[in-house]
C-alpha cells in the first residue's frame, strides 16, 4: 500500500513538474486545431499539418543552404494545394518488403510561379510527400485545400525501396515523366489566418542558419528564388 | 518526500523549457515494447544498431522489452526494417495499426546509406535507431534549443554518449507514463 501511495504521488507530482517545465500532459484531440477552428476549413495549416504527421516521424538531413536545396531540386514552385490524392504504392516479387503501409500522399498544387523548372503558371505539379499511415487523403484534402504552398521538388523516377520493388504511380499522377518528391524540409504551407509557415515535417525553427530565419512563405520563397538564379 | 523531492529536482535540468510536448498522441499500450527484425533488417549490414536501441530502452528506464524472433504479427509492437527511403530521410517510425490513441504496431525503417553519409557511421546508425523508438514511446523531436539527446534531427555531433540516449527529463516523462 505505502509503495502504491509513493507511486501515485510521485506521478501527481510529476505531472505539475512537467506542466511547469513546459511539457503538457497531453494535446488536444485529433481533428482539432489550436484554435478551434472547424474541420476541413482550409485557412490555417494546423489542422493539415497534423493530420499528415499523426504516428509518423521523420529523421532526416536538413537542407543546409538555400543553394544546397535548389542543387538537389529539380522543381521549385509556389502556388495553391488544390487536392490532396493517394501517393506512390509498391508492387513487384518483393513488394512486401518495402513496409507494411504505403505512408505517401499526393499534393496536386497548381502552380502560380516557379523559381526552377519549367512549370506554366497555372499548371499543376503532383508532389509525392511522407504522410501518416492513419490519415486518409481525403481528410487531408479537407483540411488542405486552399492552402499557399512552397515546394521544392526532387525527381525521384529510378527510385526503389528496395530491391526486387517498383513504385508504382497512383492512377490520378501522369503516368510519365518525372515523379516529383517533396523534401521533409521542403513542403511549406501556409493558410490566410496563418502568420507563419508550417511543414509537415519541420517547423520555422528547424531550418538552418544559413537560410536566414524565414518564418512565411513570402520569406522562404524569397530565399529560395534567389539561391535559384 | 525525499524521494518525490530528488525526483523534482532531476526534472529541472538547463535548457529543458524547449522540450516538445510528452506525450505525442499516439503511444504504444503498455510498458512491454515487443519487437522483431525482417528479414530484410537482419539481413543489413547494422542489424545489431535494432538490438542496441533495444536495450538502451531497457536499460535507462522502467520500460521492458521483448525479441519476438521473425516479424510476423501485426500486434508486435516494433518491425524493424532496412530500406532506402527516398529523399533526404535516415530513417522514420511509423504508427501502422492503432486503437483511437494507442498505437498496436509501428514499422521502424532505417535507411543506412544514408545514415552512412558522413562521419561517426555506427554511432549515428545508434543514435537514430534510438531516436525512432524514442517516437514510437511518446517523443517528438527536440529543437536545438531543448536539451542534448537522441532526439535532435540528423548527424550525431560528436561521439559523445549523450547523443545516443534519451535526457532524464525525458525518461522521467517515459517512466511516469509507464
Amino acid at each position: 500500500m505505502f509503495k502504491r501511495y509513493i507511486i501515485a504521488t510521485l506521478a501527481t507530482s510529476a505531472t505539475a513538474l512537467f506542466a511547469l517545465a513546459g511539457c503538457a500532459g497531453s494535446q488536444p484531440a485529433d481533428g482539432q486545431s489550436a484554435g478551434g477552428q472547424a474541420r476541413g476549413n482550409a485557412s490555417s495549416a494546423t489542422e493539415f499539418v497534423a493530420a499528415a504527421s499523426r504516428g509518423l516521424h521523420l529523421d532526416y538531413d536538413k537542407q543546409a543552404t538555400p543553394k544546397a536545396a535548389v542543387a538537389a531540386s529539380k522543381l521549385i514552385v509556389r502556388g495553391t494545394l488544390v487536392d490532396v490524392t493517394d501517393g506512390i504504392t509498391f508492387g513487384g516479387a518483393n513488394a512486401a518488403q518495402a513496409g507494411r503501409a504505403s505512408s505517401y500522399g499526393t499534393a496536386v498544387i497548381e502552380v502560380t510561379s516557379a523559381a526552377k523548372g519549367d512549370v506554366a503558371p497555372g499548371g499543376k505539379v503532383y508532389a509525392i510527400f511522407n504522410k501518416s499511415a492513419v490519415t486518409g487523403v481525403a481528410d487531408l484534402a479537407a483540411t488542405g485545400k486552399n492552402l499557399k504552398v512552397v515546394a521544392a521538388l526532387a525527381d525521384i523516377s529510378k527510385w526503389s525501396p528496395a530491391p526486387g520493388v517498383t513504385v508504382v504511380r497512383p492512377d490520378a499522377m501522369p503516368a510519365t515523366g518525372p515523379l516529383y518528391l517533396a523534401f521533409p524540409d521542403s513542403l511549406w504551407l501556409q493558410g490566410s489566418a496563418d502568420k507563419t509557415m508550417a511543414g509537415v515535417h519541420a517547423e520555422p525553427a528547424d531550418i538552418p542558419a544559413a537560410w536566414g530565419t524565414p518564418k512565411n512563405l513570402d520569406q522562404y520563397w524569397s530565399t529560395l528564388a534567389k539561391a535559384a538564379k | 518526500m525525499a524521494i518525490v523531492a530528488a525526483l523534482a529536482g532531476s526534472l529541472f535540468l538547463p535548457g529543458q523549457a524547449h522540450a516538445t510536448t510528452y506525450p505525442e498522441l499516439i503511444l504504444p499500450d503498455s510498458s512491454l515494447h515487443t519487437y522483431c527484425f525482417t528479414a530484410g533488417f537482419s539481413g543489413s549490414r547494422d542489424p545489431g544498431t535494432g538490438t542496441y536501441a533495444m536495450s538502451v530502452l531497457d536499460s535507462t528506464t522502467d520500460m521492458t522489452i521483448s525479441n519476438l524472433g521473425a516479424c510476423s504479427a501485426n500486434t508486435t509492437d516494433i518491425w524493424w526494417w532496412a530500406l532506402d527511403l527516398a529523399g533526404t530521410i535516415r530513417g522514420e517510425e511509423q504508427c501502422i495499426f492503432t486503437s483511437g490513441s494507442v498505437c498496436d504496431s509501428a514499422d521502424v525503417r532505417i535507411d543506412f546509406d544514408q545514415i552512412d553519409i558522413g562521419n561517426n557511421d555506427v554511432a549515428d546508425r545508434d543514435k537514430t535507431s534510438v531516436h525512432e523508438i524514442g517516437h514510437s514511446i511518446g517523443l517528438g523531436h527536440h529543437s536545438p534549443a531543448a536539451h542534448d539527446c537522441a532526439m535532435i534531427s540528423g548527424e550525431i555531433p560528436s561521439l559523445d554518449i549523450l547523443w545516443r540516449r534519451y535526457n532524464a527529463h525525458d525518461v522521467a516523462h517515459i517512466n511516469a507514463q509507464f
